[in-house]
């Protein structure tokens, strides 16, 4: 077997990681819905997708966080970069690490949290520089940016407290 | 039927009738913005939202073509397309005649074809509404349109038109769908949006071509076994020069693919023909061998590579495409090539040294005698011994040759007739035979037809069909015969639906389900449509059957009535390695 030929050549081929395909996308008609549908049918599987507005007029960026091979995230993207509507596309680690993209998201969680803890939450809050936002009898309501590895943290100290409702956007980049 | 009235308010005013003369309707920008694209002709059936679009048509120069289901309309700019390079256009209603465009328009994409399919729309307002014909054609047709383009205003409809045409031909090309609501089309404006120029979308990446030509070449030079596998990229960017000029300073084999098949002629020393499941046993034994392979214009399909694992497993790949997302999608190349397949082809033939393979050829023509004394590849056509046997296959495909002295435009359909078609031919004309390769659309050949005999009228159409295929679109034969279409059409009849019950043969046992089917009379049905009908029962009446067809100018239908079981060799089971074909049939066994 020609080692350099087949899809399964090597490790970077192979394992599934989780990526960021970063568009830059003209906001018309049914585009969203044919990056999706082109993903759908031959894409790796997407967790989470961000359309937001740009500087641009008519310009939207999206963001979608897919699981896969660095293959088939390349791939994707190339026939992502086919689409008219599509007018820049590219890929990076959902890291974000080692690229100069930012990627940040955005939660709302809302902690279980009688009287007695209201101070250890928000402690916690504070060290994630998370915001309080509503406070009721047995729950604090927190809203916290930042990397998903920091949202991921923050849900891991809160998760002894018990979380009660959580609405995460997914990545978006920059 | 949801009627929109036109908002449009006549005013006795001179002032505002003088504007008036400035307005146009949607429908005439419509009629106007084909004109400029230089349409001449398009294939279309009319229907309640797009008979503002009709009523426009008549005081324009656009000939239509009525053809008797939309789906034929589809098919019919297809065949336009291929036959001329040009883009083919069909126009439908909404709903109805929206959905019957489907099977065409995923037909054109599969095969990267350039149509511009036009459908009416209910009026905006009802848009979402369920309201009477309206689909989302839109949503519908996504995954197999190359862009889609609800026009939400009359301003936008010439943009939108030009904008349609553009990404049609450009970089590779497909089908786009244009929604046109009906008060779209009767709302006026004098002023329409201007034409931006469409920028091309994807500018190839030409810098970095010269480079991997260089690359490409210093494999193409020490290699030893070196191949082409030619696909329709070749014919979509006529490179059929630059593919022979590469070929033969190189010395190197042609194998074209069966959308590849007319790129290179046939006869030529270095063309191979056919790979893959019903490929020639040579070209599947020589691609096993090779060690550097060329594949332009070509994207592995399963049908040519058979077990992608086992597929080609010694050589080196060159890639081109004009398409970058071919690149690794089924095979990492060594060198990947973007570019346009003449561009690339031209870059290549500078970089590479003058080479003969005569060892190598010398092989491979062995391993063609070998095929055919055992039986394994079936022989060239010879006159039957028997008289009153059936007509073969190779015999009536030879004889249609020898009958056009090779110029026939072939245009198949799908199933066990288009591999005896793609095999027995042997087409040395540029761009001589079309078919459903990707999606393998039965009932594709005759309405494909049409729109091939329209675009190369001084040609002559040979259809090829099977009893089945024929049946799904045999309506055109009323279009064909209004339009005196000199189309011939040979039906390769065996009372089977063949290629299904040859699979079941092989890998069911021979528990035939289902493919038994019968037919109507087919030189009555021509007879009804107004068309030359006759049937060959006998080998020995082949050939003078189809001169005689030759002689009449209009259509004519044949019915070769074939033998029920022929079967097509060689054969590569699905899943297998090309080179574990099958040459015979399994040992009668099982039930029927």
């Amino acid at each position: 077997m020609n080692d350099s030929k087949l899809m399964q050549a090597s490790a970077a081929t192979t394992t599934s990681e989780r990526y960021a395909l970063v568009l830059l996308m003209m906001d018309r008609g049914n585009a969203l819905e044919r990056v999706l549908g082109t993903l759908r049918r031959r894409g790796p599987t997407f967790s989470t997708v961000n359309l937001v507005a740009t500087e641009m007029p008519d310009t939207a960026r999206v963001t979608i966080t897919v699981q896969g091979t660095r293959a088939a995230a390349d791939q994707a993207v190339e026939h992502l970069r086919k689409l008219v509507d599509v007018r820049w596309a590219t890929v990076i680690p959902a890291t974000g690490s080692g690229e100069t993209m930012l990627l940040r998201e955005f939660a709302l969680m809302r902690v279980s949290c009688g009287a007695q803890h209201r101070r250890e939450v928000m402690a916690l809050a504070e060290r994630f520089g998370a915001r309080v936002v509503d406070i009721a009898d047995s729950t604090l309501t927190l809203e916290v940016s930042g990397s998903s590895d920091t949202i991921e943290q923050l849900l891991g100290l809160a998760q002894p407290f018990g979380i009660r409702e959580l609405t995460r956007t997914g990545q978006v980049a920059i | 039927m949801a009627v929109s009235i036109s908002t449009h308010a006549h005013s006795s005013s001179q002032a505002h009738q003088q504007l008036e003369a400035e307005q146009k309707t949607g429908a005439r920008i419509l009629c106007e913005a084909l004109e400029q694209e230089q349409v001449e002709i398009l294939f279309g059936y009319p229907g309640g939202a797009i008979m503002p679009f009709y009523d426009a048509l008549t005081s324009s120069s656009l000939r239509h073509v009525l053809v008797r289901h939309e789906q034929a309309a589809a098919h019919a700019a297809d065949g336009y397309a291929r036959a001329t390079g040009r883009v083919g256009v069909c126009v439908a209603t909404s709903g109805p005649g929206a959905t019957n465009l489907v099977t065409g328009l995923a037909t054109a994409f599969m095969d990267s074809v350039p149509i511009v399919a036009i459908t009416g729309q209910v009026a905006r307002r009802f848009i979402g509404t369920d309201a009477f014909q309206e689909t989302d054609v839109i949503g519908v047709t996504q995954p197999i349109t190359k862009h889609s383009i609800l026009v939400r205003s009359v301003e936008e409809l010439a943009h939108a038109v030009h904008e349609a045409f553009a990404i049609a031909r450009s970089g590779r090309p497909g089908p786009v769908l244009i929604d046109v609501p009906k008060d779209v089309q009767q709302a006026t404006t004098a002023a329409p949006a201007p034409c931006r120029p469409t920028a091309p979308f994807r500018p190839a990446p030409t810098a970095s071509l010269d480079e991997a030509a260089a690359r490409a070449a210093a494999l193409i030079d020490a290699a030893e076994r070196p191949l082409i596998l030619a696909g329709h990229g070749i014919i979509l960017s006529n490179a059929y020069a630059a593919l022979r000029a590469f070929a033969e300073k190189t010395g190197i084999p042609v194998i074209t693919t069966l959308l590849g098949i007319s790129a290179f002629p046939e006869s030529h020393p270095l063309s191979l023909g056919l790979p893959g499941m019903h490929g020639r046993a040579e070209v599947n034994h020589a691609i096993n061998a090779s060690d550097v392979l060329v594949a332009v214009g070509m994207r592995f399909d399963d049908r040519v590579t058979g077990n992608i694992s086992q597929f080609a497993p010694k050589a080196r790949i060159i890639h081109i495409d004009i398409d970058p997302s071919e690149m690794g999608k089924v095979l990492t190349p060594t060198v990947p090539m973007v570019a346009d397949a003449r561009i690339a082809l031209e870059a290549l033939t500078t970089h590479v040294a003058p080479v003969r393979h005569d060892g190598w050829m010398a092989t491979i023509q062995t391993w063609r005698r070998e095929a055919e004394q055992n039986g394994q590849t079936p022989p060239a056509p010879h006159a039957s011994t028997d008289a009153d046997a059936c007509p073969e296959p190779q015999e009536i495909l030879a004889a249609i040759r020898q009958a056009t002295r090779g110029k026939a435009l072939v245009v198949t359909d799908v199933g066990q007739h288009q591999m005896w078609a793609a095999r027995f031919y042997g087409y040395d004309q540029p761009n001589s035979h079309l078919t459903s390769g990707g999606l393998g659309t039965m009932g594709f050949a005759l309405p494909a037809a049409m729109g091939a005999a329209l675009g190369r009228p001084n040609e002559p159409i040979w259809v090829v069909a099977g009893d089945g295929g024929i049946q799904m679109n045999i309506q055109e034969l009323a279009t064909i015969a209004n339009l005196g279409l000199p189309i011939k059409v040979a039906i390769f009849n065996n009372g089977y639906l063949g290629m299904v019950r040859q699979w079941q043969q092989f890998f069911h046992q021979r528990n035939y389900s289902e493919v038994r089917i019968t037919g109507p009379d087919y030189v009555k049905l021509a007879d009804a449509y107004g068309i030359a009908g006759f049937q060959v029962l006998r080998a020995s009446d082949v050939a003078s059957t189809v001169e005689r067809a030759m002689s009449i100018d209009g259509p004519v239908v044949i019915d070769f009535v074939i033998e029920q079981e022929a079967n097509v060799y060689p054969m590569v089971a699905p899943g297998q390695a090309n080179i574990n074909m099958i040459h015979q049939a399994p040992s009668a066994g099982g039930s029927r």
